[in-house]
């Protein structure tokens, strides 16, 4: 019987059902895309450990070891573990076919050893040998570039390879995602037949160790570690290193989660509110139902059983959605992260997510179905509560929203099994949205308090209806006005990483940046080059700050190495606040800082900090403190030293090219002259910087955007049910003399407001928001505003009118006066 | 003032032709009083909208002050109810977000005009005074009848329809919002068409007609 009654009910009010279905349906495919991504690529990560450090133990510096540096290292060779050494770089390579073309690459240098872990794919399919001197692997990306194949000559430096195999899959291929350039692999022995390594050139250097016993791996971490102290040297091991990555996929998922709890949130609301609609329209046939006999469990069992076919469908087709979004997502992540990963999702996950849909539909439902249950069927025949009654079902619309907070936080809990981040993520989203409760709250208090100095009746006709007391339009407006912010700041900061950084427009990007100039070459490139500015850098090290040890991890941005610049004058983007630059009185070696780092370091003028150049320690006075504008291309030094105090220091130089006429053809000329300069194009950086930047705001903006569609439905769900009370005044105002025209008027101008005020708010907010994250995590000194917001805001308007254009007709469906008797 | 003449209304109810009036006439003059009454489904509701031009007849001509009513725009119609007439009903309908000094103004409200002062004056005629900004779930069902009964007043309409006004309330509080609503009729020379069962109400009327068989049929009561 009852599930006859509850298909019954479900095809009736099919209408009725959709918005909470489609809730459902977003709220289960973004938990679901979320939770998917996030655990295949950590378990990968986490799978892959060994391979990704290429062994059980990795050694990163910047600067050349041997194994008679770390004889431990040898003693460990010797006893039968396995050690590789690689390291990395880029550099130009060339071919001379079509012209000479040349490019920018990865240049990787592999011992024979490599890989420890994992396997080192290649397209030929033969199994990987280590190369000869002569012979180097290279990325699809090379061949393509240079229209290249296999067997063919390439210069890399200053000697000619030949192209032995394309690589297909690299185990240890670098996480990070900004690298300008295809890979390169070659021996030892090769990279010094191509005499690269030069003063200043940048080298990440690496040594791998495979363990025998992978038991020993603490002992063998502490004796590098005392070995290596004072060294600067990184260690990682197949456990420590991991749970880095470990915590970089724990900060997205709390990031994620926090939006994806938003989600949650704003669809618990929204199938609520659309819930308590459908189930006050099914108030009559309930209270017949009981009249004739029905208990009320039996109709608690009718309603549960519709319930628990809502969640279910809906939690089919949102897996359905979410199985879409993944496969499309995860090609990107793959290449943006450069893994493979094996996508496999287990039943277990889908019927669970399907689970937590009924759940969903339940927790959303149940309480406005209990208090239905209360009622006594004659009160509702004799339509003594719905007039009465529906205010107090508004008035405990908050006080359920603290309910879904309890509720979802128990979900994340049990999804996470982490009370950290499941705490954080509720804390979070509970806050804001008190704060924007608050706000919205207040507003619509004041709007109250002033209604009677608006002279147009149907602005005070709106404040009227939307501050009346119990009105659920507080908590709609607040939510919808949430689910806009966390929108419009992911813009506001896409368009201001854009605009800052110059991503937007290529004219301002320089053409050409030269790296690793060597201090001999400089007569010729200005020979060359006559316009080009050469800057002069020094690697350094600090040792001493006003005679105290430094240690980078006292401090905010940790850094180990720092360029040190050497001029004797300022350029127009620089602007020095204190003291001179130089001041010809001293004769101790001066240094001018800039005034963010002198911040940060504690540094004033007469400071003295000590630098450590290649194990040279050399002593400076600060005798100025500069800004910087850093909105233009000129280069930006935090130090710069007086030149004539490091003449005998290791040096190279760089250099900005602006006006060039042909850029490629510049590129091959320098790649021919100097092989050892590296050249890259200011629009590859461009290009670089604004693929990772799109990667990770449209990652964002897909689980965002599910918010804001949530939030729409919300809206919706609040027309619909004012739709009640709207036929009620409507028709009534149209019986005392109210035109078409005016109701319509009154009607599209409460939608606005609902509208207008979530947008004005949450673009007002949002923009604060992004201001401060500009000065506080971006360091941006200029803020630009996004007008993207306003695309999102004519949407959500479009969709939520159309809405109420069907209501308006179906209010005036009916003639006011049968209406009126009827109900 | 009123003259309804030859009314016929049918209705299309998929494949039959129901029809609820035929021939109806009725003339009533201006401060008269009228009571229509009838049994239930007799077309009592239809006659009530096609009076107050809130439905047209298939057939025939409505007449109020002089303009005709079957052949005006929507618009012109709305304006005609905004001007020339006024509603009580049975269940008060009033708008539940608006305070009762915002459902006495709505009517002129709607047409552009301060109402605030008439309003004011008009709730302290029907003894509210000190109910004006109470919202109407906080007012009594005769309370809410006599601020229903000022908002019907306040645009000074030449005709008032009254549907049932005592049909939610008790004896004691339907003779206060009676007397109420004769009183304020009176002072302003309204012409007063109540629709109603009381036989008690249709007594203290001037004029009493029975709709029955489709028909209005003038009787003495």
């Amino acid at each position: 019987m009852i599930f006859s009654f509850a298909f019954r009910e479900i095809r009736r009010s099919k209408q009725k059902l959709l918005i909470s279905f489609l809730s459902l349906v977003i709220g289960i495919a973004s938990v679901f895309t979320v939770m998917q991504l996030i655990n295949q690529t950590r378990n990968y990560v986490l799978e892959n450990s060994q391979n990704l450090l290429s062994g059980d133990i990795q050694l990163k510096y910047s600067e050349p070891i041997t194994l008679e540096n770390l004889p431990y290292l040898q003693e460990l060779q010797d006893t039968g573990n396995s050690i590789a050494f690689f390291h990395e770089t880029t550099s130009m390579v060339r071919t001379d076919k079509e012209g000479s073309k040349s490019i920018l690459s990865q240049l990787k240098v592999v011992s024979d050893q490599y890989p420890l872990y994992g396997e080192l794919k290649t397209q030929s399919k033969n199994e990987y040998q280590p190369m000869s001197d002569q012979e180097i692997l290279v990325d699809q990306g090379v061949i393509d570039r240079l229209g290249l194949d296999r067997g063919e000559a390439l210069k890399i430096g200053e000697t000619w390879f030949t192209i032995k195999d394309i690589i297909t899959q690299e185990p240890d291929r670098s996480l990070s995602p900004l690298s300008f350039g295809d890979r390169v692999m070659m021996s030892q022995e090769a990279f010094e037949k191509a005499k690269l390594q030069k003063i200043g050139s940048r080298i990440s250097y690496r040594i791998s160790i495979k363990l025998k016993d992978i038991k020993d791996v603490e002992s063998v971490v502490q004796n590098i570690k005392q070995q290596t102290e004072g060294k600067r040297i990184q260690i990682s091991d197949y456990r420590t290193g991991p749970s880095n990555v470990e915590r970089l996929f724990n900060t997205l998922q709390k990031f994620f989660l926090s939006i994806t709890v938003l989600v949650l949130f704003m669809v618990i609301t929204a199938t609520r509110t659309n819930l308590t609609y459908y189930i006050l329209s099914k108030s009559h046939t309930i209270a017949i139902w009981k009249c004739l006999g029905m208990k009320e469990s039996q109709a608690f069992g009718i309603f549960s059983v519709i319930l628990a076919f809502l969640g279910l469908i809906s939690g089919v087709v949102g897996v359905l959605f979410g199985l879409i979004a993944i496969h499309s997502t995860l090609p990107r992540i793959q290449e943006y992260l450069g893994i493979n990963i094996f996508l496999s999702i287990s039943p277990v996950s889908i019927i669970s997510m399907i689970t937590f849909s009924i759940f969903l539909a339940f927790l959303s439902a149940l309480v406005p179905l209990f208090r239905m249950n209360l009622i006594k069927p004659l009160q509702i025949l004799r339509k003594q509560f719905l007039q009465r009654k529906i205010q107090k079902y508004f008035k405990q619309e908050l006080a359920l929203s603290f309910l879904s907070f309890f509720g979802l936080f128990i979900i994340l809990w049990i999804f996470t099994g982490s009370l950290y981040a499941s705490t954080t993520a509720i804390g979070i989203i509970f806050i804001s949205f008190m704060l924007f409760y608050f706000i919205v709250s207040r507003i619509f208090w004041l709007l109250k308090k002033w209604k009677n100095s608006f002279t147009h009746f149907s602005i005070r006709s709106v404040i009227s209806f939307i501050s009346k007391p119990g009105s659920v339009s507080t908590i709609a407006v607040s939510s919808l006005c949430f689910a806009f912010t966390v929108i419009f700041v992911v813009q506001f900061i896409q368009t201001n990483i854009f605009q800052n950084l110059n991503l937007n427009t290529d004219a301002k990007a320089p053409q050409l940046i030269l790296l690793d100039i060597q201090k001999n070459q400089v007569t010729e490139i200005q020979n060359l080059l006559p316009e080009a500015v050469l800057n002069g850098i020094i690697r350094a090290k600090i040792s001493t700050i006003d005679h105290t040890q430094y240690n980078d991890s006292n401090y905010p941005n940790r850094r180990d190495t720092w360029m040190l610049n050497f001029r004797n004058t300022l350029i127009e983007s620089e602007k020095i606040i204190e003291g001179k630059f130089w001041d010809k009185n001293m004769t101790t070696n001066q240094v001018s800082v800039a005034q963010e780092q002198a911040d940060i370091l504690g540094l004033t003028l007469g400071s003295e900090i000590v630098f450590n150049v290649q194990e040279i320690r050399l002593s400076f006075t600060v005798t100025s403190i500069r800004t910087i504008d850093t909105s233009g291309n000129n280069p930006f030094f935090y130090f710069i030293v007086t030149p004539h105090t490091v003449t005998e220091a290791p040096q190279n130089y760089f250099s900005f090219l602006e006006n060039i006429k042909d850029v490629s053809k510049l590129q091959n000329e320098l790649a021919e002259k100097f092989p050892n300069i590296s050249t890259i194009k200011g629009k590859q950086i461009v290009n670089s910087l604004q693929e990772i930047t799109n990667t990770l705001s449209s990652t964002v903006l897909m689980i965002t955007n599910s918010a804001l569609l949530v939030g729409v439905f919300m809206l919706i769900g609040l027309l619909m049910m004012n739709a009640f009370e709207k036929t009620h005044d409507f028709n009534l105002m149209k019986i005392i003399g109210a035109t078409k025209y005016f109701l319509w008027k009154l009607y599209l101008l409460e939608i606005l407001f609902y509208l207008i005020l979530s947008f004005v708010l949450a673009y007002c907010l949002s923009a604060i928001i992004a201001a401060i994250l500009n000065i506080w995590i971006f360091d941006f000194s200029i803020f630009y505003w996004s007008f993207d917001a306003w695309y999102i805001f004519i949407f959500a308007s479009l969709i939520v009118l159309c809405v109420g254009v069907n209501i308006m007709r179906n209010i005036f469906s009916k003639s006011p006066i049968e209406y009126l008797q009827s109900s | 003032m009123l003259q309804l003449n030859n009314i016929c209304k049918n209705f299309k109810d998929s494949s039959r032709n129901i029809e609820v009036l035929k021939d109806v006439n009725i003339s009533i003059h201006t401060a008269e009083t009228v009571a229509i009454v009838g049994p239930s489904g007799s077309g009592k509701s239809t006659l009530l909208s096609i009076m107050a031009g809130l439905d047209t007849p298939s057939s025939g001509e409505v007449i109020i002050d002089d303009e005709h009513l079957e052949q005006r725009s929507e618009i012109e119609l709305s304006d005609i109810r905004n001007t020339k007439i006024g509603f009580v009903f049975q269940n008060f309908e009033l708008i539940e977000s608006y305070t009762a000094l915002e459902n006495v103004s709505l009517p002129l409200e709607i047409r552009g005009e301060n109402a605030t002062k008439k309003a004011k004056k008009l709730l302290k005629d029907v003894g509210l005074s000190d109910r004006m900004n109470h919202y109407p779930n906080e007012l009594s069902g005769g309370e809410k009848q006599r601020v229903a009964i000022a908002r019907a007043l306040i645009h000074d309409p030449k005709i008032l329809f009254a549907d049932e006004p005592t049909g939610n309330l008790d004896a004691e509080t339907s003779e206060t919002v009676l007397n109420v609503l004769f009183t304020q009729v009176k002072k302003s020379q309204t012409t007063l068409v109540v629709i109603t069962h009381d036989m008690d109400i249709a007594k203290r009327m001037q004029t009493a007609y029975r709709l029955e068989n489709k028909k209005l049929k003038q009787v003495k009561i």
